[in-house]
């Protein structure tokens, strides 16, 4: 069978079912692995294929969906030695039928990063292990199936795409709600697999065909691909004390063949089906065709997360605050690795209303391509919305490109040939949306015209790499006013011709308009709204300038997008009360010590601007904030206030150094003292405990390089290095993870860095710290504060 | 076998008492600003969790000398024995509260680690809630035909050794099923879930094994020092 021309034309193609079910009934045991019975029972294996060739299959999955090196580890077996066996006896069963077999892969069992402990990378190498093993023993496709996290089903796409040349099927398992367990919709996985080049998409388990039968309307909606429906044999149930499915393979295969009216050409049975199943469905499909008509010819503009999509259809803004060019506070983070400030910039654009988060970590003296994964990755763990890469080095914009959960935008390319042809393929790889730039080696042209011709030659260049027009946005660049004024028309002009001549997306950074001239917001406002009427889809701007979103506001209004004026009415309702510059809060009467101890953020920021008029900024923090937070100290030891109330009292004076620190000139760090590293170890992700240590220890002054949890050995080493800490402090919750740290102790002090390391986490004792190789135990944040003040003064 | 108890999952609020216990409450004096931020976190984390259960019968129960044989999953210890010493069968039990709950302490950990600290308690106490309604329901099932079920015991109490959550999770299938992992450093994914062993036993028949004495942690355990006691709730407090 000829499966590429098939796909093409999306000509039926008819998969198998349940392989799970088949061996339980032949007597396999809940918890068994069934890969191993590929070895063990191959003539059972091969019966079970037969049986669904002679049913009328057309592609058999191999009995290999655990196969991979975690969940074999018990057996004695490698994945290399099921998954051969297994392909081997498929093809075996397939030659006589003239069928196909696909090496099946199934999701690896732990939960990727950031919720759980695997890395994309490790999901990757274990993904690339099998396909290498089915490719080399002759599958004639990979089927990736029953995935429910977007991210893992990338790890193994893209594993697929760069390890064999085969076609490649990728199926993923919903709840009744059109979301996975962790939380991927419809249209988000049809975004990003297609973009990273999957050649047929689908659902597969959990559900019956019934069930599913929406969420296959919403994904034909979302994709130009072949379409898969691999269902449940219904839903279970207990029918005479066994659990069972509700549907009898007549009703399962009428159910199914019904989806041929949604343009669906690729179906099979999962989970309680048997060849009775599949030869019911081969009946009602018998000839029919699938109706193509309901098939969309092109996927909607959009960009998504792993659980947020961004259409392209009205205005969207992309925020433009994680960007280190003028901001001294954000240059400070990317080289002490805060995440926390960084991740909090995305958070406040989310609250204020950006649709889209430009990330930017440019800086001359870092790692750019292993910064922009570690903040991608920390980023996409917190917030939502779709991210745009934002970077001039190839290294840094494939990085984030690569480890993005979701469809995201690559900023930039230009009009120049060296450009083009080197990102491009970056693009087209990993199936984001594009950037261009309507500049070239000649730089920036002076007349609409002349942009609109350098438009025209990325969507040429984009279409001949296979990138869809719908996916390239053209950025027609805003010059100053103050310097060149007339092209401020000419850039809107632009804009509007992008929009009509070549039907292409736009995209537009405002700020730049204003810049050397006063009250730069009512000319960024204007500008705005005129670019907008011209037909600007994307402004790249600053969400928490109200006046700016105030414009968009309005003229989602006036665009008929906001329908009713629904979003209008209610973020103006608000009149009168500003939303993020918080109004004064009344602190007469009040002193520094009270709001710190009751925990009053806002009155203890007001507080200490006003004694920053009298008072060195050193002198506040020795001699104000320290013996607050002792005194808060020694009442959270003596059991008068407890956890929640020293938390809220280290809030309240973090708000007050935070005042000190945007006081202090650049680069003084006479207000810090340390650095200290601090770690969760590797194999631990709970933090909360040293996060809450953490905030405390801020705010006596020191300086936290803080590198999160499940934290390789080597980083924890390397970062007591690069700062020369003096101090570290490990935390882990899990017996098993205690080796981790004992390790990490061990690592560091053969490197002989004559650091001090502390260690605290609910599982640890003073003897247990002692036997490990630690120089302090702490039970809590206070003792870790005495550490501390005692090593580091 | 995978058995489907009635269990709502619906109109599960986290109790405010119990969120104060668990992040170390014993009598201090509460403003106005706590109380409301209580409050606001457990609705929060009530809108974000996903409540899910998974459970699964299994017969026959075979005592070993160090431990018991639940149709071939082997759990080692003397009090598991004494657990299930009395079981016809075993009932294995996995419930999480979502993701959903892990982004929510990711988003908030920027702005307040107090809002965190109230949402990791939040959450310990919806799971606690929707623990106690399974066994609730679970318990109107088998006394129905006669029998009765033990209380709850779970990897870590104990002498029952953490290492066997893999092979609890494997024979729920929990990863399909409710999208419950276990990493290689044996920590439940997504945090806020908990697995759990009952017995079908004759009615009358148990007494818990849960409670301080057979805990590992009760030479250092900072509750005990108060007093008081964490979240195994056994028929006694020791």
């Amino acid at each position: 069978m000829e499966i590429r021309a098939k796909l093409r034309n999306k000509e039926i193609i008819r998969l198998d079912g349940a392989m799970g079910t088949m061996l339980q009934a032949a007597g396999l045991k809940l918890g068994e692995n069934p890969e191993v019975l590929n070895i063990t029972e191959p003539d059972m294996v091969q019966k079970i294929h037969t049986a669904y060739f002679a049913a009328g299959s057309e592609i058999v999955y191999t009995n290999t969906f655990g196969a991979n090196a975690h969940k074999l580890m018990r057996t004695g077996y490698t994945p290399e030695d099921i998954v051969k066996t297994a392909v081997r006896i498929a093809k075996i069963a397939a030659k006589p039928y003239d069928g196909l077999a696909a090496l099946d892969i199934g999701p690896i069992g732990e939960l990727l990063e950031p919720m759980g402990s695997l890395r994309f990378e490790e999901a990757y190498e274990l993904f690339a292990q099998q396909i290498r093993a089915g490719a080399e023993a002759g599958a004639d496709l990979i089927a990736i199936e029953t995935m429910t996290d977007l991210y893992e089903a990338k790890a193994a796409l893209l594993a697929a795409k760069e390890n064999c040349d085969l076609p490649v099927f990728v199926t993923m398992t919903f709840e009744q709600d059109g979301r996975t367990f962790t939380g991927c919709s419809v249209p988000a996985m049809a975004l990003t697999l297609q973009g990273l080049g999957a050649d047929a998409i689908g659902i597969n388990c959990s559900l019956g065909p019934k069930q599913i039968y929406s969420l296959a309307r919403t994904l034909v909606s979302w994709t130009t691909l072949p379409v898969i429906i691999k269902p449940n044999a219904g839903l279970p149930t207990v029918i005479d004390g066994r659990t069972a499915y509700d549907l009898s393979p007549a009703e399962f295969g009428r159910e199914l063949a019904g989806f041929l009216d949604l343009g669906i050409s690729i179906m099979g049975g999962c989970c309680g089906s048997n060849p009775e199943f599949i030869r019911e469905l081969c009946r009602n499909l018998e000839g029919k065709a699938p109706d193509l008509s309901k098939r969309v010819e092109k996927v909607p503009p959009a960009v998504c997360s792993n659980t947020e999509v961004v259409p392209i259809d009205q205005v969207r803004v992309i925020g433009e605050r994680i960007n280190p060019t003028g901001k001294k506070l954000f240059k400070q983070a990317l080289l002490n690795g805060d995440m926390d400030y960084i991740v909090k910039q995305g958070i406040d654009q989310a609250e204020a209303g950006a649709d889209i988060l430009d990330v930017n970590v440019g800086l001359p003296s870092i790692d750019e391509a292993a910064m922009m994964t570690r903040v991608v990755k920390e980023l996409q763990g917190a917030v939502g919305l779709p991210l745009q890469i934002d970077s001039s080095s190839q290294a840094a914009a494939e990085a984030g490109l690569r480890c993005y959960n979701g469809k995201p935008i690559l900023n930039s390319v230009n009009g120049e040939e060296a450009v083009l042809s080197r990102l491009l393929p970056l693009v087209k790889k990993y199936g984001c949306a594009v950037v261009g730039l309507t500049l070239d080696e000649n730089g920036i042209p002076k007349k609409a015209e002349e942009r609109l011709e350098i438009a025209a030659k990325i969507k040429a260049r984009a279409l001949e790499y296979g990138i869809p027009p719908e996916d390239v946005y053209i950025d027609c660049l805003t010059l100053t006013a103050s310097a060149e004024q007339e092209s401020a028309m000419e850039t809107v002009r632009a804009v509007q011709m992008v929009k009509e001549q070549l039907g292409l997306k736009t995209v537009l950074g405002v700020s730049n308009i204003s810049f050397g001239l006063p009250a730069r917001e009512k000319l960024n406002q204007t500008f705005l709204s005129a670019a907008m009427a011209a037909g600007l889809d994307l402004p790249i701007i600053n969400p928490n300038a109200a006046p700016m979103m105030d414009a968009v506001s309005s003229f989602l209004v006036l665009s008929n997008a906001d329908k009713g004026s629904v979003k209008y009415i209610k973020r103006f309702a608000q009149e009168g009360k500003t939303v993020k510059s918080a109004p004064a809060v009344p602190v007469a009467g009040y002193d520094i010590n009270f709001t710190i101890l009751h925990g009053m953020r806002e009155e203890t920021r007001q507080l200490c601007r006003g004694i920053l008029q009298e008072t060195a900024p050193l002198d506040i923090v020795n001699q104000v904030l320290i013996p607050a937070l002792d005194e808060v100290g020694k009442l959270y030891e003596s059991g008068k206030i407890f956890l929640p109330q020293l938390i809220a009292a280290a809030e309240a004076a973090k708000s007050a150094f935070e005042v000190i620190r945007a006081s202090l000139p650049s680069g003084d760090k006479s207000a810090e003292k340390g650095p200290i590293v601090m770690a969760t170890v590797k194999g631990d992700i709970h933090d909360i405990g040293k996060n809450i240590v953490k905030v405390v220890l801020e705010n006596y002054g020191y300086r936290i390089i803080d590198l999160g949890k499940d934290v390789p050995i080597e980083t924890v080493v390397q970062a007591v290095e690069q700062y020369h800490a003096r101090l570290v402090g490990l935390s882990a919750l899990m017996t098993t993870t205690l080796v981790s740290m004992e390790q990490t102790i061990q690592a560091i002090r053969k490197q002989g860095c004559g650091c001090k390391i502390w260690v605290g986490g609910a599982v640890l004792t003073p003897e247990y710290a002692q036997q490990i190789g630690a120089d302090f135990y702490a039970k809590d944040a206070q003792q870790s504060v005495a550490i501390a003040k005692k090593i580091l003064g | 076998m995978r058995i489907f108890p009635d269990v709502s999952l619906e109109g599960l609020h986290a109790d405010e008492e119990e969120i104060l216990r668990y992040v170390g409450f014993r009598g201090q004096d509460i403003n106005d600003s706590l109380r409301s931020s209580i409050k606001r976190c457990a609705a929060l984390t009530e809108q974000a969790a996903s409540p899910r259960f998974v459970t699964v019968e299994s017969a026959p129960v075979r005592i070993l000398k160090k431990g018991v044989d639940l149709d071939g999953l082997i759990l080692k210890g003397k009090d598991i024995r004494l657990h299930l010493g009395q079981a016809s069968a075993g009932i294995l039990m996995g419930v999480t509260v979502g993701v959903e709950i892990e982004r929510l302490i990711q988003y908030h950990r920027r702005q307040s680690m107090l809002d965190v600290l109230l949402i990791d308690a939040a959450a310990t106490d919806l799971i606690e809630q929707i623990c106690s309604r399974i066994e609730n329901s679970l318990r109107n099932i088998y006394q129905k035909q006669g029998l009765d079920i033990t209380d709850r015991f779970s990897c870590g109490y104990g002498d029952l050794p953490i290492e066997a959550q893999p092979n609890i999770i494997r024979v729920l299938d929990a990863p399909r099923a409710i999208g419950l992992t276990c990493s290689s450093s044996l920590m439940l994914v997504p945090q806020k879930s908990v697995t759990a062993i009952l017995g079908v036993i004759p009615p009358g028949s148990y007494r818990s094994v849960r409670g301080c004495q057979n805990c590992k942690n009760r030479k250092h355990c900072l509750y005990r020092k108060e007093g008081v006691f964490c979240g195994n709730k056994g028929q006694a407090a020791q």
